[in-house]
This record gives C-alpha cells, sequence and structure tokens, in this order.
C-alpha cells in the first residue's frame, strides 16, 4: 500500500489526470518519477 | 417566514467557522469564490474557543509552575511561588482572543462575509440563518458543511453543577482542591494532568484496560507513571454508576477492576468520554443527507456528500476527530469547488496528546503494522542516551521509535513519548509522506545537540548501526 512518491508527484498525477496505480515507477525501488507520470499523460492523450 | 426575510445569492456558503470551515472559506474565497461563512457563536470554532489552544495554554502555565517547584535537582530553588488563577484565565482569554481576532482579519483580507446565526437547510440549494428574531435566506451553487461536534453526555451524569464538560473546565474561576475525571481519553488526561500540577487531587476513571486507548501500551505507561508522581489515582477498566449532588461538592460511585463498588467525592467531575457530531439541527432530513449509523456525514474523496452539490468536512465526517485534518478536508473541497483536481490523499496523519511526558504518533504503530500482516522492522532511541535531552534535565523521558517495512526500508510509522513529541513528529510524518526510507533518514544530518538527533539514531537502530547505543543482534 506504500508506494514511493511525494505528495508534489501525487498531485501532479491528479492534475494531469493520471491514475498512480497504472504507472510502473523506473526510481529507486519502483519509486514513481516525475517523468514517468508525465509519459503515462502523454500515453493516455495520445491513445485517446 | 419572518417579515423583511430577504434573499442572497453566494457561490459558497459555509457552515461553521472552526478550523475545517474558516479555512476552507478563505481558500474558496483565494479562488475566486463569494464566500459566506454562517458561525453561530465565535470564529475559530472548539479549537480556537474551547478546545486546543486554550488547552494548551493551561498546560503551559502548568508547566511553568512545575518547572519554578520542582527545579531544586538542578540547583535551582525558588520560594513563595503563587498562582493568581484570574490572571491566568485572563492571559488564556488573551491568547484566544488574538487568535479568533485573526480570523477575523483574514476573513477580511479575504473578503469572507461572516454571518452571525444558526444555518438551517431550506432544500439543496438554500439555508436559513436565524439569529435572535431575525432570519435570512441565502441562496448557493456549494456548501460545505463543517459544524464540528460536542462533548458527549453520559446518561447518569448529565452536565450541570459539578459536573463538567472540557468546556467548563477550561474556564474554572478557580483551582479546585478535587477533581474527578470520567475517561481517560486524551481530553481528560490533559486536563487531569495540568489540574493536578496546579496543586488539584485528581482521580481518573478509565472503562477499559488502559489510559489513552489507541496508543501502545508501552507510551501510555510513562504517562501513568507521571501522573502517578503527582499523585494522581487512576483506575483503569473502571465504570462510572453514579453521582450525588449536595450544595459544596459531589459523590461518584464506581465500580472498580475487580467488581468491587468505590466512592469518591469531589469538587467537580469532568466527563470527557467523546464528542458527538453536530449533524443534528441543521435540517439535514430536509435534503436526504445520507449518514453513517453514527451520525456522520459520508464523504467521498473530494469530501462530496451523497447531495451533490454539498459538502461535508471536519468531526462531522469519519475519521480522527482532530483540528488539523478538518483543515485539510476543508481545503480539498473548497478546491473541489473551484474545479481543481484535489482529493483526499495522505499516507498519515499525527496525533499528539500534550500530557506529561507529550506523545504522538504518526502512521502504523508497530502492533498495527503487524496485524496488516507486514513484516516489520523497528529502531528504538530513548532520550536517556541523548545529550540535548539530559541538559533539558529530561533523560527520564520516553524514546522515538520508528516502525519500517523489513523488506524495502520504506517508513510506515513512528512514535515519540517526551518533550516536544509534538514537533519531532512532524519530520516522521514528512518522512512518510515522500516515501523515505530508513537510510534516508539516517543519512540525513541532524543537527547537535538536538532532540531530532534521536530520530536519525532511531534510523540508525533499525538499520543496526546506531553510535549512541549498542546495537541489536540482527538475525
Amino acid at each position: 500500500t506504500f508506494v514511493r512518491t511525494s505528495p508534489r508527484l501525487r498531485h501532479l498525477a491528479k492534475e494531469l489526470g493520471v491514475d498512480l496505480a497504472t504507472v510502473r515507477g523506473t526510481g529507486l525501488r519502483g519509486a514513481l518519477t516525475e517523468e514517468d507520470i508525465r509519459k503515462a499523460a502523454a500515453l493516455e492523450s495520445s491513445s485517446v | 417566514m419572518v417579515v423583511g426575510e430577504f434573499t442572497q445569492d453566494v457561490d459558497v456558503v459555509v457552515i461553521g467557522a472552526g478550523p475545517g470551515g474558516y479555512v476552507a472559506a478563505i481558500r474558496a474565497a483565494q479562488l475566486g469564490k463569494k464566500v459566506v461563512v454562517v458561525e453561530k457563536d465565535e470564529v475559530g470554532g472548539v479549537c480556537l474557543n474551547r478546545g486546543c489552544i486554550p488547552s494548551k495554554a493551561l498546560i503551559s502555565a502548568a508547566h511553568h509552575y512545575e518547572i519554578m517547584t520542582h527545579a531544586s535537582n538542578i540547583g535551582i530553588q525558588a520560594e513563595g511561588i503563587s498562582i493568581d488563577y484570574g490572571k491566568v484565565q485572563e492571559w488564556k482569554e488573551s491568547v484566544v482572543k488574538k487568535l479568533t481576532d485573526g480570523v477575523s482579519s483574514l476573513f477580511k483580507g479575504n473578503k469572507v462575509e461572516r454571518v452571525k446565526g444558526e444555518a438551517i437547510f431550506v432544500n439543496e440549494k438554500e439555508i436559513r440563518v436565524v439569529s435572535g428574531y431575525e432570519g435570512s435566506r441565502y441562496r448557493f451553487n456549494h456548501c460545505i458543511i463543517a459544524t464540528g461536534s460536542r462533548p458527549i453526555e453520559l446518561k447518569p451524569f448529565p452536565y450541570g453543577g459539578r459536573i463538567i464538560s472540557s468546556t467548563e473546565a477550561l474556564s474554572l474561576k478557580e483551582i479546585p482542591k478535587t477533581m474527578m475525571v470520567i475517561g481517560g481519553g486524551y481530553i481528560g488526561i490533559e486536563l487531569g494532568q495540568t489540574y493536578a500540577k496546579l496543586g488539584t487531587k485528581v482521580t481518573v476513571i478509565e472503562g477499559l484496560d488502559s489510559i489513552l486507548p489507541g496508543f501502545e501500551a508501552e507510551m501510555s505507561r510513562l504517562v501513568t507513571r507521571n501522573l502517578k508522581k503527582l499523585g494522581v489515582e487512576v483506575y483503569t477498566n473502571a465504570m462510572a454508576k453514579e453521582a450525588k449532588q449536595t450544595d459544596h461538592d459531589i459523590t461518584v460511585t464506581f465500580t472498580t477492576r475487580n467488581n468491587e463498588e468505590k466512592q469518591i467525592t469531589a469538587d467537580y467531575v469532568l466527563v470527557t468520554v467523546g464528542r458527538r457530531p453536530n449533524t443534528d439541527e441543521i435540517g439535514l432530513d430536509a435534503i436526504n443527507m445520507k449518514m453513517t449509523d453514527k451520525g456522520l456525514i459520508e464523504i467521498d474523496h473530494q469530501c462530496k456528500t451523497s447531495v451533490p452539490n454539498v459538502y461535508a468536512i471536519g468531526d462531522i465526517v469519519p475519521g480522527p476527530a482532530l483540528a488539523h485534518k478538518a483543515s485539510y478536508e476543508g481545503k480539498v473541497a473548497a478546491e473541489t469547488i473551484a474545479g481543481h483536481p484535489s482529493a483526499i490523499d495522505y499516507k498519515a496523519i499525527p496525533a499528539v496528546v500534550f500530557s506529561d511526558p507529550e506523545i504522538a504518533s504518526v502512521g502504523l504503530n508497530e502492533t498495527e503494522a503487524k496485524e496488516q500482516g507486514l513484516k516489520v522492522i523497528t529502531g528504538k532511541f530513548p532520550y536517556a542516551a541523548n545529550g540535548r535531552s539530559l541538559s533539558m534535565n529530561a533523560g527520564d523521558a520516553g524514546f522515538v521509535k520508528l516502525v519500517a517495512n523489513q523488506e524495502t526500508g520504506l517508513l510506515l510509522g513512528g512514535q515519540v513519548v517526551g518533550p516536544e513529541a509534538s514537533n519531532l513528529i512532524a519530520e516522521i510524518g514528512l518522512a512518510i509522506e515522500m516515501g523515505a526510507t530508513l537510510e534516508d533518514i539516517a543519512l540525513t544530518i541532524h543537527a547537535h545537540p538536538t532532540l531530532g538527533e534521536m530520530v536519525m539514531e532511531a534510523a540508525e537502530g533499525a538499520l543496526g548501526q546506531a553510535i549512541h547505543q549498542i546495537n541489536r543482534q540482527i538475525k
């Protein structure tokens, strides 16, 4: 249940409409990075 | 309808100006909304007027008194120390007034309109505000309900006369000679211990196994120890049965752990057995609000209720009844109304008790983590081995404990017992939110000599590399 993200990144995900549960983190020990979230957002908008 | 009653249109109506309501109102106004706050009493709600702030002021006064009278072991001896309790109360009131005035000027600065009166829902788009014989109506696009809570009354102990709630206990004109506290939760312990320090003979009875339920026994034990030093009698597994008042005192009958009946006579009986949500008397039946069986309003992750344009925050929704939780929800509700993608999204809420020693907890404690089936590793560092603590004459206080996931090192929670626990918990809370590991904390340089070093050393201890204590054998 504890994923390594900061409150700032969780807020960014909400702004970009990204569901963090579907994003794979590429950071330290699977931590989510800002890039992971932005990439996921770009993917989602291109697949629509 | 009252003659002359007129209806005003607003974007957002906030009902209640406590730490949830006033924060929600300010944030909504910052985001460009026209906001009206309806409050029947003073701005600041329970927290500022008869909760967090006045209780901490009295605790602080009692602490100062204790230091003056109990510092002989560090070579300081004072004579003729006296308390002018009227002055203490005046000072406490001045602290409250400064803060409530502050909220009022924040309202002015943010163009939030404050209306005095009781709000009652007419329908999903309209409330009526009644103040004395006058009434007015507000038609709103959105409403945030933040009506807070009030002390629960025990049936055989109705408030009045010598049976008092926390509100009256905070405003006693003089220091009572004797006081009985029914309910050993944080409110009862904070107030009971404060009066004990001021010289009152205090007895606490608690229905459960231990005082301060919700905190681990290794924490509450240290508070019990200090209560005993102050001459406070604590009865656990005890049940209050009845009270008889005379002109000058009150006698309480209760059963002890062994089912023996006991009677204690005191000047006052303080009943602190919990708080109930103020969800009655605001006309919620007029809008078909969905409630839980405990009388709380059901909300989603954006504080939305079952009525689409009505939000609810604070003590009237599920979760711990804490001011900082209410304020957080207030911001989420206001931002959601303004169209922002906000949501309730925290990993942990810190809880603090201003007992002596202070206790604070955030995230999971060891027991809770294990109950969730997690493999945990813990690190504990005692105040007795911290230089700053000893130089503060606080070497007999408690500890800092960290709980982490054994496999990943991710921090799951932390507990602190001792001076400044209330402040030390903030770092641990941030670490949890950031997904920090034990290593992150251990590798962060903490200033020396400070109490905060104990957080670093507890992390080092969990990793088997503490410097100022002998490390446990790690399997």
